[in-house]
């Protein structure tokens, strides 16, 4: 079983899509999930107790995990200066914290079979410096550095952990973001146009696969950057 | 249901699988932490091995609590300490 953040929306629902049209076994976690056809529960990630509780009941199921895919993410494009302390730590517990809650909490299902594929998500903010998105730029750099550390304590079980950081993709994640602004962003990438989630659920469909057992702890930017 | 005394040898015993040398006899004075024997990816495998063995006897081990953590210099100090735990858990839990 495949385990999906941010299930509900966004880049975490079409990547559900994709692996369920692939026959995968998905299972979605999202705040609400009342509008999920697939296996879900609601689990808010930047709680470990919330998260601890679904892995409990996945253990009591029986269920062998096989991936874990951190893709809950929120953003809010403020200076840091106007942005309040409550909106700060909303970001950082739920980009930052969220994305190592569940790597703790579900890692150990992946070592009782010896492997396991871990995604978590990170954006191109972090490598352009993006001014209005320092936080959210905080929060993800935290994410990459925690994920090149963590794949190796991760490689001693033959999991591998890898980071996908998109270019702007449009998600209710762009929102307030004018067309200027992404086409700014795009003009930075390597390949100098704005891609679609589905880009970014092919890069997850390989990570996921065996295919790409060489590669671990690397951040991989759909674009170029 | 198994006595303190046998609980204790079979956590001794997981901790005896993980060890290398076979002829080495676990104690309750046996290093977990800072030992030459135990390596990080070790450790994980005998919290692993422990967990599982509290689902076996109807309790969930928690090695990740931040009781447990907080207190993990004097947990994972030596086998008895680590096997003292273990049943505090599953008497407090059961």
């Amino acid at each position: 079983m495949i385990i999906v953040t941010g299930a509900s929306k966004g880049l975490g629902r079409v990547i559900c899509d994709r692996l369920l049209k692939k026959n995968l076994d998905v299972f979605g976690l999202a705040r609400n999930v009342d509008n999920l056809t697939f296996n879900s529960t609601s689990c808010d990630v930047s709680h470990y107790e919330n998260i601890k509780n679904v892995a409990l009941q996945l253990k009591k199921d029986g269920v062998k995990v096989t991936g874990l895919i951190n893709a809950a993410g929120i953003a809010s494009m403020n200076l840091a200066l106007t942005t309040p302390a409550s909106v700060t730590q909303n970001i950082i517990n739920t980009n930052l914290l969220g994305t190592i809650f569940c790597c703790q909490i579900f890692t150990p299902m992946m070592i009782r079979n010896k492997k396991g594929s871990i995604i978590n998500f990170s954006t191109i903010a972090v490598a352009l410096g993006l001014k209005g998105e320092s936080i959210y730029v905080a929060s993800k750099a935290g994410v990459e550095g925690f994920t090149r550390s963590f794949a190796r304590e991760a490689a001693d079980f033959n999991i591998n952990v890898n980071c996908i950081a998109p270019g702007p993709i449009d998600t209710s994640l762009l929102r307030g973001i004018t067309t200027e602004q992404i086409n700014k962003i795009v003009s930075q990438q390597i390949i100098t146009k704005q891609f679609e989630p589905n880009s970014v659920a092919d890069l997850v469909e390989l990570l996921i696969d065996s295919n790409s057992d060489s590669l671990s702890g690397q951040v991989l930017h759909v674009g170029g950057v | 249901m198994k006595n303190d005394n046998e609980i204790k040898l079979q956590i001794f015993d997981e901790i005896s699988k993980l060890i290398s040398d076979t002829s080495f006899k676990v104690t309750e004075s046996t290093p977990i932490i800072q030992s030459e024997d135990l390596d990080s990816m070790k450790l994980v495998e005998l919290c692993i091995a422990l967990e599982d063995k509290g689902i076996e006897m109807g309790f969930e081990f928690d090695w990740t609590s931040e009781a447990t953590m907080s207190r993990s210099r004097s947990v994972f100090k030596s086998a008895g300490t680590l096997a003292d735990e273990f049943i505090n858990q599953l008497k407090s839990k059961k």
